[in-house]
């Protein structure tokens, strides 16, 4: 985890499953607690991802204001989820960390 | 010919419905696919499907007391997959919130995405997921 001005980058990898996603879940609300504007979740080195991660990440959305929330996602196993449940409507799907933190005010994006 | 030299399965029967033991099942599952010469894409999208119907036996199907066990049972022919996921206890469908986003409910939409075919079966003495694929 790392911060960029007022946005919170998160790394995650390997597999999100019921085995994962609530050390995910501590993850990402102990980022949540310290208030960011913008919180990213770099999803790139995800090799898994099933409905128990996407539930942590529709629960961190609800937290934050509309639009706040961005996933950086490059390959169908991490893009399929959200946009086959539509959750990629609330959550933007971004290729870069950069993108992602396009506009955001103190992020050098 | 021998039809069955085409065909390849895999059953695993009694696995405990908690999480890492339907990892490993899981990862077993995406093994025997690819050894039966699935393109990876596809067996993804089995191995999805295959994960969240196991997933919802984990989550609902033995409220509140010990975890259950779950039969997986998969066959590869030279133009079809099929998964069979058994439990002995009843599929839930978690209703989702009165939020836009809600929290719960994506597992059955996600395993439906995923599967060419899918059916959810409950009766008096468990729950049957049958989910299947084309191959070209």
């Amino acid at each position: 985890m790392r911060w960029r001005g007022q946005a919170a980058v998160v790394t995650v990898g390997g597999e999100i499953d019921l085995v994962t996603a609530p050390e995910l879940g501590e993850v990402v609300g102990g980022v949540l607690e310290r208030g960011p504007g913008v919180l990213v979740v770099d999803l790139r080195a995800v090799e898994f991802l099933s409905s128990s991660g996407l539930q942590v990440l529709a629960g961190a959305h609800r937290r934050l204001d509309a639009g706040a929330l961005r996933v950086v996602s490059t390959s169908t196993i991490t893009s399929r989820p959200f946009t086959t449940t539509g959750l990629d409507e609330w959550i933007g799907l971004f290729p870069t960390v950069d993108h992602a933190l396009a506009g955001v005010s103190g992020t050098g994006g | 010919m021998d039809v069955q030299a085409d065909t390849r399965a895999l059953s695993c029967h009694g696995i405990v419905a908690e999480p890492s033991a339907l990892r490993a099942l899981r990862h077993r599952l995406l093994e025997w696919a690819l050894e039966s010469g699935i393109p990876e894409e596809r067996a993804q999208d089995i191995v999805l499907a295959g994960y969240e119907a196991l997933a919802n036996v984990a989550d609902h199907a033995y409220p509140g007391g010990e975890p259950g066990l779950v039969d997986l049972d998969a066959v590869c022919r030279p133009d079809k997959v099929e998964v069979v996921i058994a439990d002995h206890g009843r599929w839930r469908t978690p209703s989702a919130d009165d939020d836009p986003v809600s929290l719960r409910g994506r597992g059955l939409p996600l395993l439906q995405a995923s599967a060419d075919h899918a059916e959810v079966r409950t009766g008096e003495t468990g729950t049957v997921v049958t989910l299947g694929w084309k191959l070209d």
